[in-house]
């Protein structure tokens, strides 16, 4: 096993509303490998994003409330930090690459002034040359062509693309530990999602980052990810290796997620189809929040179901005993 | 695959559509977007053609046209032997009961102020389809069980939904008038995963039961590579290759079909990292000043200085299946321009 | 196909109803108590202001110099002005010119602005470009000079200022609804529309008016209170209403000067201005959140 960089215990995530409690993460462990990519996957309001922004501090609260749970981070508890410590340590230590990399660049300010201020916010010793100097082999790194004249230019000037690139290079400025993509290429094309895939691998690789990775897409959690956690109305469903998640899945829900997605490499006849709607996040079904749609729902699944431990890295919140065929 | 029959659901002819880029304090043009740039092809009654490409590759641009909301440039839109592209006015109105579209986004493509009743209420209406309230109440509950909507929810507007039920009214709304065709722009790819798999076999079944013609536009090819039975890969306003499923998949032969089919992540770990990648460099260029001869050959791994001069013409190498490249039959070779 | 019988009898009967948006609003509208209690604040206030002759003893002119400024009391309820004129009395008929004024000059504002608006935005283009310069030229123009132009070709004329504050109002309506439907014209539903053959006229009344009321009844709630404050100053500068006659704009200007002396005299004038705001405030608020679907609640 490798050493862990973060664990996350039971983390609990609330917004009060005037509808009522929503309770956005409802229990959730993982445990973050050094060097690795742990993909968390789940339609949308499954929690996925909530999680990740409890655990930076970068939920508003009220409305939202962190009920419980630890994030341990390099020995410090990230529940526990007051906002000032987050704010560097973020950034610094752990960086973020949003989906939408438009609302994420500021218009205004050209992509130097950008990639500048991420190291002088957090090191206000570096020289505005060593910055620029930094800034400049940055953009190398993430793979942009004529760096240098690039780099005077403003984010209206790049394509998606490359304003995910800047997203990119903008979070290594620091040289971070840890990098929490959400849906980083989702608003992409293929072809470019597979550029940007590639230079997130290819960094991985030279820089030793550990990654999460955050989306809905199985084939990218496939091709990138070492372990995945599937997510289903903001409770954890099924943990795993990548390889016990696609060829050993024990959830229904994940079973199912992965027979509704049509394959290129497949002629399908018939394509299978979850029935029904994911929950209303206020107005959760009693036990297993998935049971409404499941297709081996039984009497007991109003009730809690258990964490079933499949091997020493799999595990799945069911109450069904045997892997379905 | 269906063979192309002697009538055709949908045929489109060198169809230009160009769009004015600037227009002076007087209203004169200075330039054009070529969003369309000459398309050429056929849906057969009862047929799924699928339409790839990427975004601003004209591809939504081509639906929108082909249901005229714009006048096109140039060229000719037959809509079950009708030409539809010089239409105007009331002649085109009239028309239209024969080609529908699902848009996109179900949460802009429904009037946010008009219940489901209403939206789906609107083109009988506006068409005169049903004598009194009574037909038209049993005709919106007939198309709502129809989409697998409960005519329960007739009264409820558009936000009491979810993204996969909103589509399902913007499908009943498409079929109130009973079109022959129907162009389907990206209809999955606002949708949660569990749904779009819902969405999709929904448009199957109503395909074989009301016998439609799809035109399915995506960018998602396995998703097009599950529904439709011909495949058209567009880029650039061009359409580069156009063939039935199985010989897109097995044999594609242009460079870009190629890339594109490469670079879809496949949900298995072992295959997945086993796969070799084609990268294209570089983004798509404008289709303000499109590249000269091939317009691929900015990006193309293969391209030759044949390519930068000269514009490459279709090139038919089996049944149905053309190639737009110079080297649809010939060996690739490095890039060497 | 399933028949569609087998639905239970009273949802059926909801279907062929098919109630629409208005009398959506109308319900929902109902259910506010804030709005609704406005709404009967605003007619009481209306009504008062119609019946003030039959209302009160005294005449808004008569002056009574022996009797002078008194505090209220049991006769004078809102005590007397300077030269003993008496003060609900001119109250009354004031509001008679202020709502006339807030009502008319919003009214053809929203007229002219909303049309105006509309079809520029929507015709879009070179007939867009020329109508938008055209409202900047009138933007351009001094507004009481505008008036007074008014009022020398025209002589004075108590309907004529209506005319002319509403005339300067409908800019920036027209302004706003322009914007919305510049933006609203590109959305897919209207797309959708046209791909189904909607006719314009239809598309306009049913797709694109009903989502820029919100900003229309926001724009006017403000634009009432505006036209009551402008009015004043137009009487101040001796363009609008004339002695003997009120309006709370002159009321509330002779207050002032009364202020330290008489403050009864700008008290109630105030009073009265104040409530009618406050009501117009919240029943647009709840129109607004009664037009719109989502406001439904649980």
């Amino acid at each position: 096993m490798t050493e862990s960089i973060l664990e996350v215990k039971g983390l609990k995530t609330y917004f009060h509303t005037r509808a009522g409690v929503v309770k956005a993460v409802d229990g959730i462990d993982f445990t973050l490998g050094k060097g690795k990519t742990l993909g968390i996957v789940g339609e949308s309001g499954s929690g996925k994003s909530v999680s990740m922004m409890s655990i930076l501090g970068l939920l508003p609260q009220p409305p939202a409330k962190i009920e419980g749970g630890t994030v341990f981070f390099e020995g410090q508890d990230l529940l526990t930090l007051n906002r000032e410590q987050l704010r560097t340590l973020r950034g610094r230590k752990i960086g973020m690459i949003f989906q939408d990399p438009m609302t994420s660049l500021n218009p205004y300010l050209k992509v130097s002034t950008q990639l500048m201020e991420a190291l002088t916010e957090h090191d206000r010793s570096t020289s505005k040359k060593s910055a620029y100097e930094r800034a400049l082999w940055t953009l190398e790194q993430v793979g942009i062509p004529d760096p240098k004249q690039r780099i005077e230019q403003y984010p209206h000037q790049f394509s998606g693309g490359m304003r995910q690139r800047v997203m990119i290079a903008m979070t290594l400025m620091m040289a971070p530990e840890i990098i929490i993509a959400d849906e980083p290429t989702t608003a992409l094309d293929v072809t470019i999602q597979a550029q940007i895939l590639d230079i997130l691998r290819n960094l991985q690789v030279k820089r030793g980052l550990s990654m999460i990775l955050i989306t809905h897409d199985l084939g990218v959690v496939a091709g990138m990810s070492d372990d995945v956690l599937v997510m289903y109305a903001g409770r954890p469903v099924e943990q795993g290796t990548v390889e016990e998640i696609f060829y050993r899945p024990h959830h229904p829900y994940t079973s199912a997620l992965l027979r509704s997605i049509p394959s290129v490499l497949r002629e399908d006849q018939e394509l299978y189809s979850i029935r029904g709607l994911p929950p209303d996040p206020a107005r959760l079904p009693p036990g297993c929040p998935f049971a409404p749609r499941c297709e081996r729902a039984m009497p007991i699944c109003t009730q809690a179901p258990p964490i079933r431990r499949l091997s020493l890295t799999h595990t799945s919140v069911c109450h069904l005993e045997v892997s379905p065929p | 695959m269906t063979t192309p029959s002697v009538a055709q659901a949908l045929s489109v002819d060198k169809l230009q559509m160009y769009f004015p880029l600037k227009q002076g304090w007087l209203g004169q043009k200075r330039a054009w977007i070529r969003a369309v740039d000459g398309v050429s092809f056929s849906v057969g009654l009862g047929e799924t053609l699928g339409l790839v490409g990427e975004s601003g590759c004209g591809k939504s641009s081509l639906g929108r046209t082909l249901i005229r909301l714009y006048r096109p440039t140039s060229g000719s839109i037959q809509i079950c032997g009708q030409e539809i592209g010089a239409l105007e006015g009331e002649s085109l109105r009239k028309a239209r009961v024969n080609f529908q579209m699902i848009f996109q986004d179900p949460y802009a493509s429904l009037n946010p102020r008009m219940t489901v009743f209403d939206s789906i209420a609107e083109p009988l209406r506006t068409h005169g389809m049903a004598k009194n309230k009574q037909e038209l109440a049993q005709k919106i509950e007939s198309l709502m069980q129809k989409v697998g909507l409960s005519p329960r929810f007739i009264r409820k507007y558009p936000h009491e939904f979810s993204g996969g039920q909103r589509q399902r009214v913007a499908i009943a709304r498409a079929l109130a008038m009973n079109p022959k065709v129907i162009i389907c722009d990206e209809p999955i790819s606002a949708l949660d995963v569990s749904i779009q798999a819902q969405i999709l076999n929904l448009l199957v079944t109503l395909q074989k039961e009301l016998g439609l013609s799809y035109l399915f536009i995506a960018h998602d090819l396995a998703a097009v590579r599950y529904i439709s039975s011909r495949i058209a890969v567009m880029y650039l306003g061009r359409i580069v290759e156009i063939a039935n499923k199985t010989d897109l998949f097995a044999g594609s032969r242009h460079p870009y079909t190629q890339a594109l089919l490469s670079a879809v992540p496949i949900a298995d770990p072992k295959k997945e990292r086993m796969r070799k990648r084609i990268l294209l460099s570089g983004d798509l260029p404008s289709p303000v000043n499109p590249p000269s001869g091939c317009t691929f050959h900015t990006r193309c791994p293969y391209a030759q200085p044949r390519c930068v001069a000269e514009v490459p013409v279709a090139e038919e190498i089996g049944a149905g299946h053309q190639v737009v490249c110079h080297f649809a039959t010939g060996r690739l070779l490095p890039r060497s321009i | 196909m399933t028949s569609p019988t087998h639905f239970p009898r009273d949802e059926v009967a909801s279907i062929e109803m098919g109630r629409s948006l208005w009398q959506d609003a109308v319900q929902r509208i109902r259910g506010n108590k804030v709005a609704m209690m406005s709404l009967c604040y605003l007619v009481l206030q209306g009504s008062l202001a119609l019946l003030a002759p039959y209302l009160t003893r005294f005449g808004y002119e008569t002056t009574d110099l022996m009797l002078g400024a008194t505090a209220p009391d049991w006769v004078h309820w809102f005590g007397t002005d300077d030269l003993g004129r008496d003060m609900l009395t001119r109250v009354l008929y004031g509001s008679r010119v202020s709502l006339m004024v807030g009502l008319l000059a919003t009214f053809v504002s929203v007229v002219i602005g909303v049309t105006y608006g509309a079809v520029s935005g929507y015709a879009g283009g070179r007939v867009d470009a020329l109508m938008m310069r055209g409202l900047e030229i009138l933007y351009a123009m001094p507004f009481t000079f505008f008036v007074i132009i008014l009022m020398v070709l025209f002589g004075r004329n108590i309907y004529l200022m209506f005319i002319a504050l509403g005339a300067v109002q409908w800019l920036t309506m027209a302004r706003i609804v322009r914007g919305q439907v510049v933006s609203l014209k590109t959305m897919e539903y209207v797309s959708a529309a046209r791909a189904m053959g909607v006719r314009n006229r239809a598309i306009i009344f049913r797709h694109i008016l009903p989502n820029v009321l919100s900003p229309v009844i926001i724009y006017s709630t403000l634009t009432i209170p505006g036209v009551i404050l402008e009015e004043a100053f137009l009487s101040f500068l001796g363009l609008g209403v004339q002695e003997p006659m009120s309006s709370w704009g002159t009321l509330i200007a002779d207050g002032v000067t009364a202020l330290e002396t008489f403050p009864w005299m700008i008290l109630y004038p105030c009073i009265t201005l104040m409530l009618t705001l406050v009501a117009l405030n919240f029943l647009g608020d709840g129109l607004r959140e009664a037009l719109d679907p989502k406001s439904n609640g649980d």
